[in-house]
């Protein structure tokens, strides 16, 4: 069965078999579930069951190997590029992906974790078909205050949930639009944040979009303090934040293209700041002019 | 010295910044600033080898220096672009 999505304005398609979840599976999709688009599609993904691993193909070029993050290998050939992903470094693989060179037609083979397979093979086409679209996979949390979106971003374990959800606990009228990977575009002119299907460890999938009030990066210190962020650092602090996959050729400009517009139109800024209530209150009265 | 492969000139809100990019510096993690002297000779020895005196002649081509100033500062900026990884010797 052919299920269409909308996250951000594009639309993609999952060709996955009847019964192929036994549970919710694609639960944090519902909300971005769309009728059959009637023009071209970000991208085109079809999913089945493997017996067992895939016999690989194609030279290996890139191998993201992290602690705490999935694992992803890369092979290129001729026509394609092969992604064998596996949950964590320390786990097997469980899955491979083959897409065209231009991330919009693939197939994924699955003989492990079918949740983590798909989610992760479409956020991967996501990032790399959508670049081209003045979009960006960010990794960031996003609290909505007075219908203007407030992104986190920061290293891993630095505090970008703790704070969004300092802001929710302290601040009237502030809500979660995602706690993980949200998706900035922009739109005519407008620098729109997007909730995803996509937001980590928190059920937070909300098909709604917001201007982008500030872009915030958190780094724990022992003081509450708030500083604008001169316009290189500002640049080097959301790519690093872009599910940017720099080694695909091509993808950097229009993600270098998107940075810098987001750059030249959005206040950015750094919180140095402890996880506690007044963190929330400094940063938000500093952001808004509020008097909290 | 040559420019090592992988590094792109881009222009962020007006200002210059090299940034690793394709496979080869996928962990390149940092940006390197220039100004726009710097800027111009990077494109300029762009897949060629070239030396300090290649930018000191370059610098007394483009703009209004005296040898002695040129050669300081190219031999400045080769440096700095060694320490940085992004040139090899």
């Amino acid at each position: 069965m052919i299920r269409y999505f909308q996250v951000a304005g594009l639309c993609f398609s999952l060709d996955i078999p009847d019964g192929f979840f036994a549970g919710d599976g694609l639960s944090n999709y519902l909300p971005f579930e769309c009728e059959a688009a009637s023009g071209a599609l970000l991208f085109s993904l079809e999913a089945r069951r493997a017996e067992s691993a895939l016999s690989g193909e194609g030279k290996l070029v890139y191998d993201a190997c992290e602690n705490d993050f999935p694992r992803l290998t890369f092979y290129e050939s001729a026509q394609a590029f092969r992604v064998d992903m596996a949950p964590l470094p320390e786990l097997p693989y469980c899955a491979s992906l083959i897409a065209d060179k231009s991330f919009r037609s693939a197939k994924l083979s699955i003989w492990g974790s079918p949740k983590f397979s798909i989610d992760n093979a479409m956020m991967l086409l996501y990032a790399f078909a959508s670049a081209p679209y003045a979009a960006l996979e960010m990794h960031a949390s996003v609290s909505v205050k007075d219908s203007k979106a407030y992104l986190f971003l920061g290293k891993s374990g630095t505090g970008k949930s703790t704070h969004s959800r300092l802001w929710r606990e302290n601040i009237p009228g502030v809500s979660l639009l995602n706690d993980d990977n949200p998706i900035v575009r922009i739109i005519e002119g407008n620098v729109l944040c997007f909730g995803s299907p996509w937001s980590g460890k928190t059920p937070c999938y909300k098909a709604e979009n917001y201007p982008v009030g500030a872009i915030v990066r958190i780094e724990r210190s022992s003081v509450n303090t708030l500083k604008p962020q001169a316009p290189v650092r500002a640049y080097a602090s959301i790519f690093s934040s872009v599910s940017a996959f720099r080694y695909i050729k091509g993808l950097s400009d229009n993600i270098h293209a998107t940075v810098s517009r987001v750059v030249e139109s959005v206040p950015c800024y750094v919180m140095e700041c402890r996880p506690d209530a007044e963190a929330a209150l400094v940063c938000y009265n500093g952001l808004t002019g509020g008097k909290l | 010295m040559k420019r090592k492969s992988g590094f792109v000139l881009r222009q962020v809100c007006g200002e210059y910044v090299i940034v690793g990019e394709g496979l080869e510096r996928v962990n390149f993690n940092k940006m390197i600033s220039l100004n726009a002297t710097a800027a111009y000779l990077w494109d300029a020895v762009e897949s060629k080898e070239f030396s300090v005196q290649t930018l000191t002649d370059m610098l007394l081509d483009k703009y209004d220096v005296d040898e002695k100033t040129a050669a300081q500062d190219a031999a400045e900026l080769a440096s700095k672009w060694i320490e940085a990884g992004i040139v090899e010797e």
